[in-house]
């Protein structure tokens, strides 16, 4: 019997990419920690921050399609947080329009949420970039997150794969089932594919259910150990938390 | 060797009824040997895949008696039953449920307590069995459905059960993944219990079939007979395999 080679979707390249994900969902949260007690209104923390990141994209450029990708996913719902912010803060009204005020401590604070949650969202846009669902997984399990939790996490990676096919044929058949027009008429059949994808969904959670249960699983999550960490690696990962540090201390105190 | 201990499968006065109250089974008595390979065969809704899932204790009878290797399917039972019985869903979406080929096929070993040396050794064979040696690393979103097919056979071979039992194991197959799929099974061995619609397949790999229709076992012999009986399978919806209609027709 012959077989195909190994041929993975997106074959590691560039530095980013063929880092441990362990390393790498590590130094994604001491980043968080590090922007997220940061004093955003200082301006050369969030443009050093923004600068690190830059570099580390400069240096795989080869991400930048899938980093754009996924950093705009996320773009519309910051921009919805930061502009509704500075309606509700209670301040010093700079803006008035019949019931709605924007405050100067609203503005701040809009500031300061914008700027934190661009740094956060974008670094965790590039280690999912650079990182294969298999070895996000891994570099979960490596910061000893719950395994439930990563077997749930990997459940939903897995099946998304699954669900995206059934939902375009479920719409399919909708669309070639429904002449269009308005009220209450499409809606309905739209109504009724996101309930029979969910009826599937949960169908097919039993399924996978049963055949954890025949393989033998127990309610104890049992997998296959992980490999020693590199030196240069951890090295690099050091230099790395070591640089983010060092920037929140030096710039915060400014 | 007595007729217990040369028995793989038995089932006594088996019944089984789904919540909505459709009688799956009415009343199978079926006894499968150590190293038999049976197929079972039947239309839609024959109870085919009811019977192979009493087998795992996936479902329980309301009556009769089932055991596997001679251990009766009873719930204090099933964690040994379960080494046992290799069963792979017909959907091997339903089968692979990790991120990589490697973790699928090791889930099993792993849960059995194996230690990780054991387990990669276990996982190396089952893929080399089904011929896909390289494919550890491989994601099972991005396989083909004949590719997939294979590695669920091997997430079962990979801790070696005693009894195979595989629901339409060649559905939705291209003619060149069934050949592969069934060059497996004949090269596997052990007793296997095979439902499936595709009588070319029960006709080239089992020497014994079983024929269901509406929840009873309505033939049960050699499978070139059985298979040969064009009038028993039309009374039961079936058809004669297509590598006999060539010659019918002719005839």
């Amino acid at each position: 019997m012959h077989d195909k080679p190994l041929t993975l979707a997106f074959p590691p390249q560039g530095f980013l990419e063929r880092t441990d994900p362990r390393l790498k969902v590590l130094c994604l949260l001491v980043w968080v920690v590090c922007v997220v007690t940061s004093p955003m209104e200082q301006w050369p923390l969030p443009v050093a921050y923004a600068a690190v990141l830059l570099v580390l994209l400069a240096g795989n450029v080869r991400l930048m399609g899938r980093f754009i990708r996924r950093f705009g996913s996320a773009l519309p719902f910051i921009f919805a947080v930061v502009l509704l912010l500075p309606f509700f803060k209670e301040g010093e009204a700079v803006w008035r329009w019949g019931p709605l005020t924007v405050t100067r401590e609203g503005g701040h604070v809009a500031r300061q949420v914008g700027a934190t949650a661009c740094l956060c969202v974008g670094a965790v846009a590039l280690v999912w970039a650079s990182t294969s669902e298999a070895g996000l997984l891994r570099g979960l399990r490596g910061i000893r997150l719950p395994a439930g939790f990563v077997a749930v996490f990997g459940f939903m990676l897995r099946y998304l794969h699954v669900l995206r096919p059934e939902l375009h044929r479920l719409t399919d058949a909708r669309a070639a089932r429904t002449i269009g027009g308005s009220g209450p008429g499409p809606l309905r059949s739209l109504a009724n594919v996101v309930g029979t994808l969910f009826l599937r969904a949960h169908d097919r959670a039993g399924h996978v259910a049963d055949a954890m249960a025949l393989r033998g699983f127990d309610g104890r999550w049992r997998t296959l150990g992980d490999h020693h960490w590199h030196a240069v690696e951890v090295v690099g990962g050091i230099g790395f938390i070591v640089v983010v540090i060092a920037v929140r201390w030096l710039l915060g105190r400014c | 060797m007595s007729s217990i201990q040369s028995t793989a499968v038995l089932l006594e006065g088996v019944r089984f009824t789904y919540p909505d109250g459709v009688e799956a089974l009415r009343g199978v008595d079926c006894r499968v040997g150590i190293g038999e390979r049976v197929a079972l065969v039947g239309p839609n809704g024959s109870g085919k895949s009811t019977l192979l899932r009493l087998l795992t204790g996936l479902l329980t009878p309301a009556a009769g008696r089932v055991a596997v290797m001679g251990r009766p399917v009873i719930r204090e039972n099933l964690v040994d039953i379960r080494r046992t019985i290799g069963y792979v869903f017909q959907d091997p979406d339903d089968q692979l449920f990790s991120s990589t080929v490697l973790d699928d096929v090791a889930f099993g070993p792993l849960h059995l307590g194996l230690d990780t040396a054991e387990v990669l050794t276990r996982v190396r064979r089952a893929l080399e069995m089904v011929g896909l040696s390289r494919y550890e690393r491989r994601v099972p979103q991005r396989l083909s459905a004949g590719e997939k097919s294979l590695v669920a056979l091997a997430t079962v071979l990979s801790y070696s059960p005693d009894v195979l039992a595989l629901d339409e194991p060649s559905a939705a197959l291209d003619p060149r993944h069934r050949r592969r799929v069934m060059g497996v099974l004949a090269g596997v061995g052990g007793t296997q219990l095979i439902a499936t619609h595709d009588l070319d397949l029960a006709w080239e790999l089992c020497g014994r079939t079983v024929l269901l229709s509406e929840g009873r076992i309505v033939a049960d012999g050699p499978t070139r007979s059985l298979l040969s009986d064009s009038a028993t399978l039309e009374r039961h919806g079936l058809e004669l395999p297509l590598l006999l209609q060539g010659g019918a027709r002719a005839g």
